[in-house]
């Protein structure tokens, strides 16, 4: 009996280590997929604030999701792939700044901050970016740009949600804003 | 836009773009196509743009049905165009080795 016992015993303890041991490795490969975009988050960080939010969502990010795409199935190919793209974005992530910096510099961006919307333009601004109501929405830069860098609003709305427009309908909303005040 | 010294490995990126004036380039398929890494193409890239050489776009794809947020694309300007041609070619004609002395026959009697 007692050497049936242990042999239950065995058999149940080798299936629950195996099971523990899938799950540890889901774990690990789950969170060893998200090593290249906490890189290139902390790329981010080292970017000039009025870049970060345009580098990160629109041009690294979306490259490093369509330079994985064909590499789903392998785990290790991928995450090589992965953290070597975004370490050399890391790397370079100073120059990128300091590149782009210096060229909007050329003419000062003008900064618009805190501001209090009218109902309409709010209504406006919230129909646009499809949120929900929010009291005042603040504009935290104005990236003027120069030459053919394409100019960028960008939207902090009260809870710390971040949104981005090109000015075009935006600058002439503001204006009319601005006429009305 | 702004005058750039052309380097060796700028002029890789640019002969990407030279090749189709219209076709708009992405980061990976340039990375690809120049076998640069990511460190030395995006500063690269950025440079040009800041320089007013290229400029920036946004794909055009539902990114639900793709499942991916679109990629930002650059396409080379007109002036650019020209000026790149121009710089390329000096830099063709830097790099050219010198040519080799006149070949005679040895022992010739032609």
């Amino acid at each position: 009996v007692s050497a049936f016992l242990w042999t239950a015993l065995g058999v149940l303890g080798s299936f629950g280590l195996a099971a523990i041991g899938d799950m540890m490795s889901e774990e690990v490969r789950d969170r060893l997929d998200h090593l290249p975009q906490a890189i290139l988050r902390l790329a981010a960080m080292r970017v000039n604030e009025m870049e970060r939010a345009i580098l990160y969502e629109e041009v690294w990010l979306p490259d490093l999701a369509y330079f994985l795409r064909g590499d789903e199935a392998r785990p290790v190919t991928r995450l090589y792939h992965g953290v070597r793209f975004a370490l050399g974005i890391l790397a370079a992530s100073k120059r990128i700044s300091c590149t782009l910096s210096s060229a909007s510099g050329r003419t000062p961006p003008k900064q618009l901050t805190r501001l209090n919307l009218r109902p309409k333009l709010r209504n406006e601004i919230q129909q646009r970016l499809q949120v929900n109501a929010a009291s005042a929405l603040s504009v935290r830069a104005w990236s003027s740009g120069s030459g053919k860098i394409q100019r960028r609003v960008i939207i902090t709305l009260d809870d710390d949600r971040r949104f981005q427009m090109t000015p075009g309908r935006f600058e002439s909303m503001i204006l009319e804003e601005e006429e009305r005040a | 836009m702004q005058d750039l010294d052309i380097t060796p490995k700028m002029a890789t990126v640019l002969k990407v773009f030279l090749e189709d004036l219209d076709q708009p380039r992405y980061g990976f398929e340039l990375m690809k196509l120049t076998g640069m890494a990511s460190g030395s193409l995006y500063p690269m890239l950025a440079k040009f743009e800041a320089a007013g050489w290229l400029t920036r776009g946004k794909e055009d794809i539902d990114p639900r049905a793709a499942g991916r947020p679109p990629r930002t694309h650059y396409t080379i300007t007109g002036a650019a165009a020209s000026s790149a041609r121009i710089q390329l070619a000096e830099l063709s004609e830097r790099y050219r080795p010198p040519a080799l002395g006149r070949l005679r026959p040895q022992g010739g009697t032609a």
